[in-house]
């Protein structure tokens, strides 16, 4: 279903994700319309009021806003604020759980460090 | 128009026996419900209740505040698709469109008429010579071209292709996007049409055991998935609904509250996964029937 639902959390959750995504790739950019819950929900083949639950929590942080008539709005500065709450999540999503796995497999935190190193030297 | 339609101790009795008991329960204007059940949980009956086609031996149904059963007004704005149309059965489609536009007073011809070309629909064909699918798409052209304020559909994609459901399902959604109709869907297909459903109403031997919305239906249900000495603890807890062990590993089925176990659980290398709509369904009927066994 177009990427939507094999996942762990809540549809609407991962509805706000996909927008939270457009805006920080640059898919979406600042002051630029968003498209309206009934698109979504016809996009990602789920009930508009959940479409409508996703969107309306981006305007609770108020990376969206509504503009009376027209419909949904990229606020200015929203992409700042994305980053900067991902890379607080970051740490909780990516770091705790690679250690754990780590520990799970007999890792050290050396040799992650030695792993990352590598990987950004091939990277460059 | 925005009403409410309300179910309050509701209960049917055929002979000895309770098709529905003390069913309370109200759909909000502008949402889609999900009612699942069982095989003879009373899902037909229910919809047959709240439509006002079959009295209640008890309870009552009222839509917009007023008593549905002898209302026409009321009954006018409850449109039910039953899965079978028995009374359709020697007429021709083209026929059955015209009493629909005839008796069904939010009828659109123009949705008609594109929905019986969506789904090619031979107008000169009699409603019993329809293969199943076709006799559920000819419901459902019924259901989405009565602008009804209700609709309820029955089993919507009996022998429908897995193409046809889909179909209906963006259909459904076209149709409810800034509305303000009510539709109550009775399925077996659970995963593929749970991302439609608002609310989601659980009907267990003829009682509503649950009606809330989808995600905090959804919100405790889990799979813990890992070591069978760490999962042992758990044996006999109320919030396992499900349990499989194999070689050392076992599955639980969780419903309930995690929050207090979740980072610990975690720690020992306990994975915790989503449980699907279906299979939450599956172990919590299982469940109660496995309860009620044990009183008898």
């Amino acid at each position: 279903m177009n990427g939507i639902h094999e996942d762990s959390r809540p549809i609407f959750q991962q509805i706000a994700e996909k927008i939270e995504d457009d805006i920080i790739e640059g898919r979406l950019s600042e002051e630029s319309q968003v498209p309206s819950t009934n698109q979504f929900a016809a996009f990602y083949k789920i009930n508009p009021a959940t479409a409508a639950k996703g969107v309306n929590l981006l305007v609770e942080q108020n990376i969206l806003y509504k503009k009376r008539g027209i419909g949904m709005f990229v606020a200015e500065g929203a992409k700042e604020m994305l980053l900067e709450k991902r890379r607080h999540e970051f740490y909780e999503q990516y770091v705790v759980t690679m250690l754990r796995e780590a520990a799970r497999l007999g890792i050290t935190t050396g040799q992650i460090a030695e792993m990352i190193t590598a990987t950004t030297k091939n990277n460059d | 128009m925005s009403s409410i339609l309300e179910c309050r101790q509701v209960s049917k009795r055929f002979g000895k026996s309770h098709a529905i008991l003390d069913a309370t329960v109200s759909f909000e204007p502008g949402t889609v419900h999900g009612l699942l059940g069982a095989n003879g949980a009373g899902k037909t009956t229910l919809l047959h209740i709240l439509s006002g086609m079959i009295y209640p031996t008890q309870g009552v149904v009222t839509f917009d505040g007023q008593q549905v059963h002898e209302n026409t007004l009321a009954m006018s704005s409850i449109c039910l698709v039953k899965s079978d149309e028995r009374s359709w059965a020697d007429y021709k489609v083209k026929d059955i469109m015209k009493f629909c536009s005839l008796l069904l007073p939010g009828w659109d011809e123009r949705k008609a008429l594109s929905l019986l070309q969506r789904f090619n629909l031979p107008a000169n064909k009699r409603y019993k010579q329809l293969s199943r699918g076709m006799q559920s798409q000819l419901g459902i052209v019924k259901g989405l071209a009565n602008q009804a304020p209700i609709t309820l559909f029955d089993e919507p994609t009996l022998g429908l292709d897995a193409d046809m459901r889909e179909a209906f399902y963006e259909l459904l959604i076209q149709e409810c996007s800034g509305s303000d109709r009510t539709i109550i869907i009775s399925t077996h297909l659970i995963d593929e049409s749970a991302n439609l459903f608002e609310y989601i109403a659980l009907l267990e031997e003829g009682v509503i055991t649950k009606h809330q919305d989808t995600d905090s239906f959804l919100e405790h249900a889990y799979y813990l998935q890992g070591n069978s000495v760490t999962l042992e603890q758990f044996s006999g807890d109320p919030r396992v609904l499900h349990a499989e062990s194999l070689a050392g590993t076992t599955i639980l089925a969780w419903y309930g509250d995690l929050s207090k176990e979740r980072a610990e659980l975690e720690q020992q290398g306990i994975r915790i996964s989503p449980l699907p709509l279906q299979k939450l369904f599956v172990y919590l009927t299982r469940k109660g029937r496995f309860n009620n066994e044990e009183v008898m």
